[in-house]
């Protein structure tokens, strides 16, 4: 069994280093947008938040308060998207005898994540620093929570890819419930600053959890009154039970 | 048994090739040498993606015992923008061969010279197809998977030919597609695949003459590629 497990690492290594190593395919944009797009969106919402005074919590620094929600969040989107993709379609890297979908779909999120991670260590580092929000409260919380939230897209990823083996509209609502979640997501709000009221519209959401734990883990001056790593504990093992399970029934359907 | 498929049934939708395997029973023993026969019309390539595992029957089993190979010399896995050195890496990795060791047998066995770091796309075509050939044929398999042998340069293929040769003194073979000539030098049983079925034979002679019997269906313009899976592969190249 120790062989398998080891030969399914070795295998999802070898399709990783290969992801990466294709991003930079003809120097074209691949690596380049995956820096500037979160970026370029931190950047825009910066200015926003100068605008719109108010709008940022007044006991974190605003810049390290965007990254620590914008980075994740797309590292999140791209982590369900890279995994609907492999578990949803057809591949040549398949005709591998020793190669499955799910050895595809953890590669292909393991190179967003790190992507991500490497981009999120760059910007927080910088920015956390110049703003005087260095060093974070607590960083293992701070990576434990960029972990859970990668685990999370990659258990979404499971579900909706392979539902969409057998309803392929379904690509629809991902798109609908990723525009839902930038703006309920906790990427650009703590929790904090609503009323009381309105929490429970906003805590069933384990990505709003992650942020909050985000946040907690490194600002000193904030404690989320909400954050519960048990609550995102469950909707991994679920969403990762549902989908693995879902994708060990369909490998009969053929692809669209 | 190495490769067994039990009962199975699958339905075959590539292109305008739409039939349907029912009851379909292949067994191929440790070391056997077999050449799995049929026109483009028989719906190979989904035969061969159920033995590859790329692909789940509609229903029955399919049991694996050994290694197997993948279909040689496939391309569509292959990047063009990486140097054939950084994809006979990848094959390496992929089955935990040392790294260095691989690209040397690799370049060394297809005289590539400097060209093994020339990016994929900027390759000669006849050299691509070797690359290809030889990054499979060179791991150590239990059964090889060959959808075409005719790879490389011509005056290269006395030499493909010695290779497939020794691959079959120590390994099984399987030898996909509609080279009936190879097929009789390199095999002693075949399976002929037309209209959903599969038939049996130990003589390759009465294989090859079931075989010739099937007419082939008139190629469409747009699919001249059809006749060759070699020049097809190099075509579907992924990315």
């Amino acid at each position: 069994m120790f062989a398998d497990i080891r030969t399914q690492i070795n295998v999802i290594a070898a399709l990783t280093i290969r992801e990466l190593q294709n991003l930079m395919k003809g120097y074209n944009y691949g690596f380049a947008w995956a820096l500037l797009e979160p970026l370029m969106f931190i950047g825009i919402m910066r200015v926003a938040r100068s605008a719109f005074k108010g709008l940022t919590p007044p006991n974190m620094q605003p810049s390290t308060f965007l990254i620590l929600g914008i980075v994740p969040f797309y590292m999140y989107i791209q982590a369900v998207g890279a995994v609907y993709k492999s578990i949803s379609s057809s591949d040549n890297l398949l005709k591998f005898p020793r190669v499955t979908p799910v050895d595809l779909a953890i590669a292909s999120a393991l190179c967003d994540f790190c992507i991500y991670f490497a981009l999120f260590i760059l910007f927080i580092v910088f920015f956390s620093i110049y703003e005087g929000a260095w060093p974070p409260q607590n960083p293992l919380a701070v990576v434990a929570a960029f972990i859970a939230l990668w685990m999370l897209g990659m258990g979404l990823g499971f579900v909706v890819g392979t539902a969409a083996r057998v309803f392929p509209p379904l690509k629809q609502f991902v798109s609908y419930y990723n525009l839902a979640n930038r703006m309920m997501g906790g990427m650009l709000f703590v929790i904090t600053m609503f009323p009381s009221s309105f929490w429970p519209y906003f805590t069933w959401n384990p990505v709003l959890h992650c942020m909050e734990m985000l946040r907690d883990g490194w600002f000193v001056t904030y404690t989320s009154p909400v954050a519960s790593p048990a609550y995102v504990m469950e909707w991994i093992l679920g969403l990762w039970l549902l989908g693995l399970s879902l994708e060990r029934f369909q490998r009969r359907v053929p692809y669209v | 048994m190495s490769i067994e498929l039990r009962n199975v049934t699958k339905k075959v939708r590539m292109g305008h090739i739409k039939l349907t395997y029912t009851g379909l029973d292949l067994a191929i023993p440790d070391g056997a040498r077999v050449a799995l026969l049929g026109r483009k019309e028989a719906g190979l390539d989904a035969i061969v993606n159920l033995i590859c595992a790329a692909d789940a029957p509609d229903k029955g089993t399919i049991t694996r015992t050994q290694s197997i190979s993948w279909p040689i010399p496939g391309a569509g896995f292959l990047s063009k923008h990486l140097t054939l050195a950084a994809n006979a890496r990848f094959i390496a990795r992929l089955y935990e061969t040392n790294e260095e060791a691989f690209l040397a047998r690799v370049a060394e066995t297809g005289r590539f010279g400097d060209l093994i770091n020339a990016r994929m796309d900027e390759c000669p075509t006849e050299m691509r197809s070797l690359f290809c050939f030889l990054i499979g044929a060179l791991l150590p398999f239990d059964h090889y998977i060959f959808t075409g042998l005719n790879a490389g340069p011509k005056e290269d293929r006395g030499r493909i030919a010695e290779l497939v040769g020794e691959l079959a003194q120590r390994a099984g073979i399987v030898l996909v597609g509609q080279d009936a000539k190879n097929a009789e030098v390199l095999c002693d049983r075949a399976y002929v695949f037309n209209e959903g079925t599969a038939t049996y034979y130990d003589d390759m002679e009465a294989a090859i003459e079931h075989f010739s019997s099937i007419e082939a269906r008139e190629v469409d313009e747009d699919d001249f590629m059809g006749a060759d899976p070699e020049l097809e592969d190099l075509v579907n190249m992924d990315f």
